[in-house]
């Protein structure tokens, strides 16, 4: 209940800022595990996904933005008259920050893209990554328990987070962000049904 | 062992679901809870104290500085926790019922805990000389969940520690079974079969390949700087011995250097032999039809209880020293409480150390036992090495790493510095090639093997009714060069320090191999 979509886009958006202006093309090479993504049996997220990363990324821009110029201000009015290399870093900024927000607009629906999940009887399978591609298989008779998640923006748009937790130790906790509620609710239910068994033995 | 329940005498009577003479004997049993040994207070007390000994030192100094207020304010404090701990202590009651082992303690804030007896994981059993000389022991109670024992019955008479086993027994569903409790009586042999024993031999030659001498040294110089012991000492009077003693002849020099080198290597080696000796003193493991019982200790004696179908995953450890000796050591993983900051002797030897030192020939047999049907030959294992330009892609990083190492050289110390990487290149590209060459994977009918690590060997197996989430992975530079990374996740806990990340295979391999394990874990 405590997910502000908010937070969760600018933590992805802190490792890889310029970077992702390079990678438009999404169509599968000749690798293996890239050509798995293109399975059509596949599905992707809801495409509202999009929009909402987008917003959440504009919040966050626009907040960083006004606490920057806030700050600017200040430091502008205590060194009156201002000089050439004050200017020259209030360029930077405005440039880095025009960088940052061309970012949250444009590398949602690249996420997007690179995002798919299966579910069944069987269990959870998770495709995902624009740069570190992976495939994630978890046993549904391996699935402690599931939460659905939702924060203010996603709410707003009908979105909801799926978690799934697990026994283990690195994947103790696998996240599918961005699907539609009642898709998520599905899931939890088609995940949950044998929920009497034990994960641990 | 005292064997006069009808319940011990054999496991199948267990599947035969649940025997109506127990009943009565059920009803009988479930108002009945018990308290602790009036001799606990005493062992909080003694826990209590040491961990007010620090900030009573340093209270000490401030009192003698003067100021006697911090002394007082840490005397109110230890007299407070006293009495917590005695309201804890007198108001805590156990009991089992309903196949669920149940601790009720507090007054004010009251806490009831219930373990269900199928979800324990293991049950330790520990016993320092003081318990020993009143007849008790302390039992600690893990499950899957968390770090810390599930419940710490600090602590029990024997006498109590057999009827806890007993009607933890008694009053088990098919799950754990027999006696899940460990005695500290020595097992009993014609019942429990010996898997292994280490006599003073094998322990000697375990601290000489182990380097526990330096970790006790490095323990002592934290101590020595945590009490600002290195203040009081006279640098000037080491300077003028070190001046007497540093002659003008290099030879003298060099070969002084090296018998103190030697001497210092030695002293570790001789610590390590003693570390081992304390720790490992009486070594036996034992198993019954599905537990798995450690027993070790010289004054601190240790007993283990780990039901073997708990065990997630087998490590299989082989330093250059125990490569040299031809010996082993495996360590094991459950579920339970691995992620513990600071190893104390029970989890040193129930998981850390649970096969201290093991000949070769006898790693085979002796996984064996700790998975049952698990026929362990490791050069039968199909194992599959990595993709074939591994090692051309671990030695251009390494060439890489070693230019970041000169310019990080230049910035230190210009314009030499830039002969620190060509400096270290040769050993970085050593250990690439070593590296690539020792990742090993395989797959059998059971479960999957993985092998890694230059200088400190690493083994480790794990089986498909134990693996919790597979995954495969592959970064830019993998893809790149066509590779791919198989991850199994398992729920054992950590102790092994050995992740199942098959780094580096083909990724066409890496592909067949996740949806082989997918479908296998399944069925």
């Amino acid at each position: 209940m405590d997910e502000p979509a908010l937070i969760d886009s600018s933590s992805t958006a802190a490792p890889t800022t310029q970077t992702a202006a390079s990678s438009a093309d999404t169509s599968p090479e000749g690798d293996t595990i890239t050509d798995w993504f293109g399975d059509p049996q596949l599905q992707s997220l809801d495409p509202r996904f999009v929009m909402t990363e987008r917003v959440a990324g504009w919040i966050f821009v626009a907040v960083v933005g006004a606490v920057a110029f806030l700050v600017l201000l200040g430091w502008i009015l205590a060194n009156w008259p201002p000089g050439w290399g004050m200017g020259l870093v209030i360029l930077l900024l405005v440039a880095l920050l025009a960088g940052f927000g061309w970012y949250v607009h444009a590398w949602p629906p690249i996420a997007y893209r690179w995002c798919r999940y299966r579910a069944s009887e069987e269990g959870l399978e998770i495709y995902r990554g624009v740069f570190w591609r992976s495939v994630v298989n978890v046993p549904r008779f391996r699935i402690q328990h599931t939460d659905v998640r939702q924060g203010p923006l996603q709410r707003r748009y009908g979105l909801s987070k799926l978690v799934v937790h697990t026994a283990g130790t690195e994947h103790a906790m696998i996240e599918l962000d961005g699907l539609c509620r009642e898709e998520a609710l599905a899931l939890r239910d088609l995940l949950r049904a044998q929920e009497e068994e034990d994960g641990i033995i | 062992m005292a064997s006069s329940d009808a319940g011990t005498d054999s496991p199948g009577s267990r599947q035969a679901g649940e025997p109506p003479s127990d009943r009565p004997v059920r009803v009988q049993v479930l108002p009945e809870s018990h308290s602790l040994h009036p001799s606990s207070i005493l062992f909080f007390f003694i826990a209590r104290i040491r961990s007010y000994l620090i900030p009573a030192i340093v209270a000490a100094f401030a009192a003698a500085a003067g100021s006697s207020f911090l002394a007082f304010l840490l005397g109110l404090g230890f007299l407070v926790a006293i009495v917590v701990d005695g309201v804890r202590l007198y108001t805590l009651r156990y009991h089992i019922a309903g196949g669920e082992l149940v601790v009720r303690q507090g007054i004010l804030f009251r806490q009831h805990r219930t373990i269900p007896l199928v979800r324990i994981q293991n049950i330790d059993l520990l016993q320092n000389p003081l318990h020993r000389l009143l007849g008790v022991a302390e039992v600690r109670v893990e499950t899957a969940s968390g770090s810390d024992p599930e419940a710490t019955l600090r602590v029990l008479s024997l006498a109590e520690v057999d009827r806890l086993k007993h009607r933890i027994h008694d009053e088990s569903p098919e799950g754990i079974g027999s006696e899940t409790i460990p005695s500290m009586i020595p097992p009993d042999l014609p019942r429990e079969q010996e898997l292994h024993r280490l006599d003073p031999r094998d322990l000697i030659t375990l601290g000489l390949i182990s380097n526990r001498g330096a970790v006790l040294v490095a323990v002592a110089a934290g101590a020595f700087y945590e009490f600002e012991l290195h203040e009081r000492l006279d640098w000037g009077m080491a300077e003028r011995v070190v001046r007497a003693f540093w002659p003008a002849n290099l030879a003298v020099a060099v070969v002084v250097s090296f018998l103190l080198g030697m001497g210092v290597l030695l002293i570790l080696r001789i610590l390590g032999v003693f570390w081992c000796l304390l720790r490992f003193y009486g070594y036996q493991l034992t198993t019954d039809d599905e537990n798995l019982r450690v027993h070790a200790g010289m004054f601190t004696k240790v007993s283990a209880t780990i039901p073997r179908p708990h065990v997630q995953f087998i490590s299989i450890h082989r330093s250059v020293l125990a490569r040299w000796f031809s010996r082993a050591s495996i360590r094991i993983e459950t579920a339970g409480g691995g992620a513990r900051a600071n190893e104390d002797a029970q989890s040193t030897i129930s998981r850390r150390w649970f096969l201290p030192i093991v000949r070769e020939s006898a790693v085979g047999p002796l996984m064996g036992a700790l998975r049952q049907g698990l026929a362990w030959n490791e050069d039968a294992l199909a194992w599959h090495s990595v993709h074939p330009h591994a090692i051309r892609r671990l030695v251009r990083k390494s060439v890489i790493l070693s230019m970041a190492f000169s310019c990080i050289g230049l910035v230190f110390w210009w314009p030499f510095g830039i002969f620190a990487g060509p400096i270290l290149l040769p050993g970085l590209v050593w250990h690439a090639k070593r590296y690539a060459a020792s990742l090993r994977y395989a797959r059998s009918d059971t479960g999957i093997a993985f092998r890694s690590g230059v200088l400190l060997e690493k083994t480790s197996v794990t089986f498909f009714d134990k693996i919790q989430v597979v995954d495969v992975l592959q970064t830019p530079f993998d893809r790149r060069w066509n590779m791919a990374q198989l991850r199994i996740d398992t729920a054992a806990a950590g102790p092994a320090e050995h992740r199942i990340h098959a780094q580096l295979l083909e990724a066409e391999f890496a592909r067949d191999e996740f949806i082989a394990i997918s479908h296998l874990i399944l069925s």
